[in-house]
């Protein structure tokens, strides 16, 4: 699907919260986080059931979201990746992993403004294609499959150090394009 | 404040994989670090470009009207407060605050060496991963030590200075098997830290071995 969920759309979703608007989202990104859920270890049946609660999450706290505080994709994916920590917690028997969740960005709180977000976005994934595709690849490892530093690590043949720093030169080109846009 | 998160750990942090322990210290840092809160966007922004650029994934038979059925029978009352927002004037982070409570004085410490008091926060044997607090007396030097893997240290009381600087409360001071350092603290009152690691420390003397393969940090 080629739908772009931009600015104004969300605008419109989240002051109408109509269902066949919900339903053009749904179809945007359920099947984007079912995806991420899969290439990270979960099975179908488990990743239908965290898009699921994602979905559940926006179709509540939609009025949470703040466009001025980041794009609308990022809170999607900030939503997701608490559920997948939530997810593996409740496999694990780890003691304290109920405390990782990034807050979401919300009106609620004051903070940083990413001002312009339409050129923030077109920056960031130019910035993302242009990456070099060693970059690009631990990134993909980290955020995609949820991979450690030691397990990208371990599946490259790399030292923990290269990959450290690949992240840092990943994280810089995107700083560079980003950082004068965050107020 | 002047030693923040390595950018690698703010991106691990962002992706959501970098292991509890450590998660943990980075929310306790973000929780009073503005720039680093800032630069938490930028993370986070890559994982919506990420999960923009990803390729669909079926979903099940009618999954968005089961979806909606589930929805609409959920009461909109349920959402929940952000998590940072209780004026949290203690000096502990409040993230900890379920963990180890809001005031240091109801931390139960063990004694661990002279001038050293130690309290177990969480242990997972099977990542051997650690989450330990520290108490450590004025002016008393840990040994000089390697790192078996990744350590974390936040200060959450007093200060203690190392061969990478000074480290005051809401600082970070990182270190991996790269980096050896011999902290000793610097403030005129006990130094509270709290530790993450992965990997057993490793001193550069055989004694401070010794006492590490006994009591565990």
């Amino acid at each position: 699907m080629m739908f772009e969920i931009d600015k104004e759309f969300v605008a419109k979703l989240k002051a109408d919260k109509n269902p066949d608007d919900f339903e053009v989202m749904f179809k945007y990104y359920a099947p984007r986080i079912k995806s991420l859920l899969i290439k990270s270890g979960a099975d179908h049946a488990q990743a239908e059931d965290i898009m699921h609660d994602t979905m559940l999450n926006i179709w509540q706290k939609i009025d949470l979201y703040n466009s001025d505080k980041g794009s609308f994709s990022s809170w999607v994916f900030t939503i997701a990746r608490n559920n997948r920590i939530d997810l593996l917690r409740k496999k694990s028997s780890q003691p304290y992993t109920d405390i990782t969740e990034i807050e979401i960005i919300s009106d609620t709180k004051d903070g940083q403004t990413i001002i312009e977000e339409d050129s923030v976005r077109k920056n960031l994934s130019n910035a993302i294609d242009s990456l070099p595709e060693k970059q690009k690849e631990i990134i993909q490892l980290s955020y995609i499959n949820d991979m450690t530093q030691e397990e990208i690590s371990k599946y490259l043949s790399i030292p923990v150090g290269t990959v450290k720093s690949r992240m840092r030169l990943a994280y810089q080109k995107m700083k560079d394009n980003l950082g004068g846009l965050i107020i | 404040m002047k030693h923040h998160p390595d950018p690698a750990t703010l991106i691990s942090y962002s992706s959501g994989s970098l292991p509890s322990n450590f998660s943990i210290l980075v929310s306790s840092h973000l929780e009073k670090c503005s720039e680093c809160s800032k630069n938490l966007h930028i993370g986070i922004e890559m994982g919506g470009l990420v999960l923009d650029k990803l390729k669909e994934e079926k979903l099940s038979e009618g999954a968005f009207d089961k979806f909606l059925n589930f929805a609409r029978n959920i009461n909109h009352q349920t959402l929940s407060m952000p998590k940072n927002l209780d004026n949290n004037i203690s000096n502990i982070p409040s993230v900890l605050h379920h963990y180890i409570g809001k005031n240091i004085s109801d931390i139960k410490w063990k004694f661990l060496a002279p001038g050293i008091k130690k309290h177990e926060v969480g242990i997972d044997k099977e990542t051997n991963s650690y989450l330990t607090m520290l108490k450590i007396n004025p002016k008393k030097k840990i040994p000089e030590h390697g790192h078996s893997g990744n350590e974390i240290t936040l200060v959450i009381d007093g200060s203690f200075k190392d061969e990478h600087g000074q480290y005051y409360p809401g600082d970070i001071s990182e270190h991996d098997t790269s980096t050896h350092h011999q902290p000793v603290v610097s403030s005129k009152d006990p130094c509270i830290c709290i530790i993450a690691t992965d990997g057993p420390l490793v001193f550069n003397n055989f004694f401070a071995n010794l006492f590490q393969s006994f009591m565990r940090i």
